[in-house]
């Protein structure tokens, strides 16, 4: 009895099966794995896009409220100096892709506003207004041509103009 | 009562192949939600940059017009266009611009539209002039 069940029952796969088993686990596998990793990239590329727009809208209005107070404004290299009426110099430095903000005189205060890591931050200045404006991009020179295409231009552009009469 | 023989035969080593084609096809399933929603995802990025990037050009604008007087902002608002890092990082901007009096003095109003993905309404920009019409600082 026991003899004619074993020969009844199949004792092992065909060779075609466990080929067309295996094929499909490791394709499954591969795109399962392609996507948790790209899942992955993904999460922190978004982490610093949050990062670095949370940083633009800070330093925005940092920057034009510290403006708006001052008599004198001078950009130099990575330096951006303003000056005011209350004795207060403030000076923001760009490093690497940091900007670090600098109050002296009294209060004294120091604040960082940090972008992404492939921030590009310059001042620049308009030398027939003699307005300055932070020009806040990323750089994407290593990534693929359509995504190149896709992110052209800068992420903001602060312009920054002393008024004549402060108030 | 005694074991059936049966009762032990049932112990499965595997999966039946309707098992494994259900748990690829929830796989498959979810790994496609995903993906779309990863998808979605960025274009609200993409739009988000261009919003935040559309209203610091309407205040780099106005910083300009508030500065001038009613009758110079007028004559600004005439041949305003978008800035050049607008014109790169947006598609197809316009902009255009009115004045209107209020109890605070001039107001200068901004607004700003682009080509973008669906229907989106304009950003618009409100501010006063520095020299209002009566010549006094109003802002």
């Amino acid at each position: 009895m026991k003899r004619q069940n074993r020969q009844k029952s199949p004792r092992g796969y065909l060779m075609l099966d466990m080929i067309i088993v295996m094929t499909m686990t490791i394709m499954l596998l591969s795109v399962a794995s392609i996507w948790v990793y790209k899942t992955l990239q993904y999460s922190t590329d978004i982490k610093q896009r949050e990062l670095h727009a949370r940083s633009i809208s800070r330093i925005s209005r940092q920057l034009r409220t510290d403006v708006r107070n001052a008599n004198s404004m001078v950009a130099k290299d990575k330096s951006l100096i303003i000056e005011s009426d209350e004795k207060q110099s403030i000076e923001y430095s760009i490093n690497a892709n940091t900007v670090h903000r600098e109050a002296s005189g009294a209060p004294v205060h120091h604040d960082d506003f940090e972008f992404a890591t492939n921030a590009t931050l310059t001042w620049s200045v308009d030398a027939n207004s003699g307005a300055v404006s932070l020009d806040v991009g990323r750089d994407f020179s290593d990534r693929s041509a359509s995504k190149k295409e896709k992110r052209k231009g800068l992420d903001a552009q602060i312009l920054l103009i002393v008024a004549e009469e402060p108030q | 009562m005694r074991r059936t023989p049966i009762a032990t035969n049932r112990i499965r080593r595997g999966v039946l192949k309707s098992e494994a084609l259900l748990g690829m096809l929830l796989l498959v399933s979810a790994m496609s939600f995903a993906s779309t929603l990863v998808y979605r995802i960025n274009h609200l990025w993409n739009d988000s940059r261009s919003y935040q990037f559309a209203t610091n050009e309407l205040a780099n604008q106005l910083q300009q017009l508030v500065q001038l007087s009613p009758e110079d902002a007028a004559a600004a608002l005439k041949s305003i266009s978008p800035g050049h890092a607008c014109k790169e990082t947006l598609r197809e901007p316009k902009l255009v611009g009115v004045l209107a009096e209020d109890t605070l003095g001039t107001r200068v109003t901004l607004q700003l539209t682009w080509k973008q993905r669906g229907k989106a309404d304009p950003i618009m920009l409100s501010a006063w002039l520095k020299n209002g019409a009566d010549g006094e600082e109003s802002q």
